[in-house]
């Protein structure tokens, strides 16, 4: 062993404990959020809700592809919409946000039982999810894509 | 800058061991700094294993012949480019390489996980950590690469002629890419259970950390076939062996978990079912690495036999006992969210395919480990040879395929049988009409005739359904289709990524087909100047030239290749004698066309010139090596970012738990 | 368990008996399986094994080589000890083969008591790394 060799393995070794030991001197500085409860209803709400969202968009794709009938298109749709609401409601219930959120879902539950009625009527869909819309919407009611144009 | 190469991986041992404990006890006391101290020491390990990594090539390339490992597979006369692939020619290169690309995988999953799944780092960590160790352990106690001769050869032995190839430079580090990459979804999983954090996050996290691998897994296979087709010559580029079975065990798994899995994604059902894939895959890739290190099983790769095996078997007994308990102890917790709401429906059609992919598995695996089983049981050695594998496997195969063109017909949920049938009935008509033409061209093999009706069938199904997108986008976003067809892709590059890697599979399938129904295969005698006809080619033998080479020597025979009296080329199959290594090898001439390859081996020569040949006409079998880069293409199509998704909007909560859940 | 679970069970279950099936029928078809044994167990009990198909491994003992260039045509002794058993193989003679060689031959042992190989192959050691230097 030549003396290079051995001064190489010494500094590897002194940067490694370095490197490794570093993080435990600093202890008393590294606070780190610890995941809290709520956090994590929220974030599985969250993973379950965008779930459902995609379902929904390949519901309707499969529907605009001939995949699935009309009908059993209808009533899936029917249902997953149903299971969506009650994430959201539950979302809002976890959300420290919960009160600003609930005046905003209140008027779009107001909003989509009068889009329910008006849907039938329109020919509009939305270009980012493919909804059936509401005639002169402001935001498709299913994934919040912006219809007006920004000013 | 041996004994640092050495030093190097005593520390990585230390570090690694070192990171398994802190990381255990931080997360048992809930103190941050030892889990972030426990991912220094995994960037560390990564670190380390890269010095020795380059001590040993540094070692090669000084032709430090003191090295016994760089004696044996290196020598003065190679050039640069098989120097550096010699690093990986060998029993302990290659372990060296395999552990490298392990804690490259480590360092990058840690690096990326620094703000996230916060909760399953501490487990991830000594999970890769304890893989790694498997391999420290065996390159410091049992195959040190670093192991220095009594007296330094004058000469290396030199790498293997036969592994003096392109692709076998890069065939060895893909496989590792895709062998090793299935520890990290392995050690999330192991996050996962241990920290019960279960929901679809991990799932999430993982999926790209099984595709790439996957990718890699898929190239590596297919580039080892290309290898063992223009390198061995013996005319095929697959043989059922071994060594080429345990690259194919978790590529099985591995494909089975990437379909299952967007079932869990969308619906929350199969838990138990792709977490034990994953735990699954993991297994068989060290048993693959076990089955081919250990030289339990005779193979005509036959790596060098070694006492390696009894630590591969330690450690997979130990790994998988961990596993599947913690698996049983979380089984409460991973039941579905969901019940199967319909037979006829897309979910359903993926557990058929599950169910196929591990089954061809298993009588793979079955195949390969019966002489073992046969011998412990009955005391008589057993060879099973490839007609089992094929007479097992090809309908096993076009069942996959034929479902790989049924599914995408079927609707998420609930397929109606109208529907499958308005949908059915074009890529039927169009794969009868066609075995039709084919039949009439004379094509009377059976099972090929299946078997490229299937390939039909699923081909125009795939054109189906990118037509029927395109125009369902064009009717809700109005442009040109070229528009409509590129907004389809990017806005669902996973579904049409995987058509498109489908769509390889045909391909494939079409290579597979043609190459084995219609191979002909001829030993012929030609003097000079005297010629014979095999299947339409008319050979023609000329001469035989002889060339000395400072590494071989080289024999070839010059033959005129011509089809229905014209000329069509001329070949060189060749023989050469390499000096160093005392081995004869043959070059094999090929011409390859979209039709079919003729690939030509010179067997023999007599000092009268007279000269053996080999001959096969191979049709279609570019299409295999055409179909493997499609499936490439497809595969990063898939694996390419998605950008924000229109669904954001009506997302609520906090913009960090937004960005938590886009890390898909 | 509701109605669609019966029914794609009962349709897993078919798959998995079919795939049990080919498996296991697949292992006693000819052409699948050999025995796989030493020039010594094959010297033992020749008769016992005539047509049966086995797969041998040994070494090209010293007797004489002959090979019919023109027929194709290779004939030889392969052996271990004392044991040893003729072969007669048509074919192309592979590399390395030459006195002293590992190889491994696939065929019937036929009336005569002659090793008809169709299947010649010589195993070098190991193709992907060369004997280690005895040191």
């Amino acid at each position: 062993m030549n003396t290079a060799d051995i001064v190489v393995i010494v500094v590897m070794a002194i940067g490694l404990v370095v490197w490794i030991g570093e993080p435990l001197i600093r202890r008393g500085r590294m606070r780190e959020a610890a995941a809290d409860a709520q956090g994590d209803a929220i974030q599985r709400l969250t993973l379950q809700k965008e779930t459902l969202y995609t379902a929904i968009r390949d519901l309707d794709f499969d529907h605009q592809t001939g995949k699935v009938d009309t009908e059993d298109h209808a009533d899936l749709r029917r249902q997953m919409e149903a299971e969506a609401a009650d994430i959201l409601r539950q979302l809002d219930l976890a959300d420290p946000l919960a009160d600003l959120d609930l005046v905003v879902e209140q008027e779009i539950l107001a909003y989509r039982q009068k889009e329910d009625t008006a849907a039938l009527a329109s020919e509009d869909t939305c270009p980012a999810c493919g909804t059936g819309l509401a005639a002169d919407p402001t935001y498709c009611p299913i994934c919040g894509q912006s219809l007006k144009p920004t000013v | 800058m041996n004994d640092v190469g050495g030093a190097a991986l005593q520390f990585a041992f230390v570090a690694a061991l070192y990171a398994i404990g802190t990381a255990l006890i931080g997360v048992r006391t809930g103190r941050q700094e030892m889990i972030r101290s426990a991912e220094r020491a995994t960037l560390g390990v990564f670190a380390l294993v890269s010095v020795a990594m380059l001590a040993l090539l540094f070692a090669i390339l000084t032709h430090d012949f003191r090295v016994q490992y760089v004696a044996s597979v290196s020598n003065l006369s190679m050039p640069v480019f098989y120097l550096i692939a010699s690093l990986w020619g060998g029993q302990e290169g290659s372990m060296l390489l395999w552990l490298w690309v392990l804690t490259l995988y480590g360092a990058i999953a840690v690096a990326q996980n620094l703000h996230r799944n916060r909760e399953l780092m501490p487990y991830v960590v000594p999970t890769l950590m304890a893989t790694s160790i498997l391999f420290l352990a065996i390159l410091i106690f049992a195959e040190n690469p670093f192991h220095e001769l009594p007296q330094a050869p004058l000469d290396g032995q030199g790498l293997n002629p036969l592994l003096q190839n392109p692709l076998m430079v890069i065939h060895p580090p893909t496989l590792y890419l895709g062998f090793v990459g299935f520890a990290v979804p392995f050690s999330f999983a192991i996050g996962a259970l241990a920290s019960g954090r279960l929901d679809s996050q991990w799932v999430r996290s993982i999926r790209r950390w099984t595709l790439i691998p996957w990718l890699f897994l898929t190239v590596g296979i297919l580039l080892g076939g290309q290898w063992a087709y223009v390198e061995l010559g013996w005319g095929g580029y697959w043989a059922w062996d071994p060594v080429e079975n345990a690259s194919l065990l978790p590529w099985l798994t591995a494909t089975a978990f990437l379909h299952s899995v967007m079932i869990q994604e969308k619906k929350g059902m199969l838990k138990v079912w792709n977490m034990s894939l994953v735990i699954l895959t993991y297994g068989l890739s060290i048993f693959g690495t076990f089955l081919t290190r250990s030289g339990v099983i005779s193979s005509v790769h036959a790596f060098a036999e070694s006492s390696l095996g009894v630590y591969f078997l330690i450690y997979l007994a130990i790994a998988l006992t961990i596993a599947v308990a913690l698996l049983v102890w979380r089984l409460p917790q991973l039941r579905s969210d969901h019940r199967l709401e319909s037979v006829l429906s897309r979910e359903s059609s993926f557990l058929f395919n599950n169910l196929f992919f591990v089954g061809i598995m298993f009588s793979v695996l079955w195949g390969t480990l019966f002489p073992i089983i046969s011998e412990a049981v009955r005391g008589v050695k057993i060879s099973v040879a490839a007609p089992f594998f094929n007479q097992v496997n090809v309908p096993l195969g076009l069942a996959l395929l034929l479902l790989s063109g049924v599914c995408p017909l079927i609707a998420w949920r609930k397929g109606s049988v109208r529907n499958f049938q308005r949908n059915f009935l074009n890529p039927l008509v169009v794969s009868l009409l066609g075995v039709a033409v084919l039949y009439g061209s004379g094509i009377r093999h059976v099972v090929a005739l299946i078997s490229l009706s299937i390939c039909l069938f699923t081909f125009s199904t795939i054109v189906l359904e990118f037509y029927r997108g395109t125009r369902a986008r064009r009717a809700s976003t109005g442009g040109t289709t070229w528009q409509a067809f590129l907004s389809l892709m990017t806005r669902n590059r996973r579904r049409y990524g995987g058509y498109i890697i489908h769509f390889g599979v045909v391909l494939i399938f079409v290579g597979i087909t043609g190459s084995s129904a219609y191979k002909i295969e001829r030993d012929i005698v030609l003097d000079p100047m005297e010629q014979t006809t095999v299947g339409d080619f008319t050979l023609r033998y000329e001469t035989l030239e002889s060339d000395l080479q400072p590494t071989h020597e080289s024999v070839r025979a010059k033959v005129e290749v011509s089809r229905n009296g014209r000329y069509v080329t001329t070949l060189f199959p060749e023989r050469r004698f390499y000096f160093a290594q005392n081995q004869p090898t043959t070059e094999v001439a090929l011409r390859t066309s979209l039709l079919e390859d003729l690939y030509i081996i010179l067997a023999g020569f007599e000092p009268s010139s007279t000269a053996t040949f080999k001959v096969f006409v191979n049709p279609l079998v570019v299409w295999l090596w055409l179909g493997g880069l499609v499936m490439i293409v497809g595969t990063l199509i898939a694996i390419w970012p998605e950008r924000g998704q229109p669904a954001r909007i009506g997302a609520r909560g906090t913009p960090t738990v937004g960005a938590a859940a886009e890390q898909g | 368990m509701s109605k669609q679970h019966v029914k794609l069970s009962i349709g897993a279950v078919i798959i998995v008996a079919s795939m049990v099936y080919l498996m296991f029928s697949g292992i006693g078809a000819t052409g699948s399986t050999m025995y796989y044994m030493t020039v010594p167990e094959l010297y033992q009990q020749v008769a016992a094994l005539q047509g049966e198909a086995i797969r041998v491994s040994g070494k090209v003992t010293a007797d004489p080589i002959h090979w019919d260039v023109r027929n194709l045509r290779l004939t030889f002794t392969m052996g271990e000890g004392e044991a040893s058993v003729p072969v007669s193989y048509k074919g192309l003679k592979p590399d390395m083969f030459q006195t002293g060689a590992d190889v491994i031959v696939e065929g019937q042992i036929g009336q005569d008591g002659t090793l008809v190989a169709s299947n010649l192959m010589t195993s070098c050691p190991s193709k992907y790394e060369e004997e280690k230097p005895t040191s």
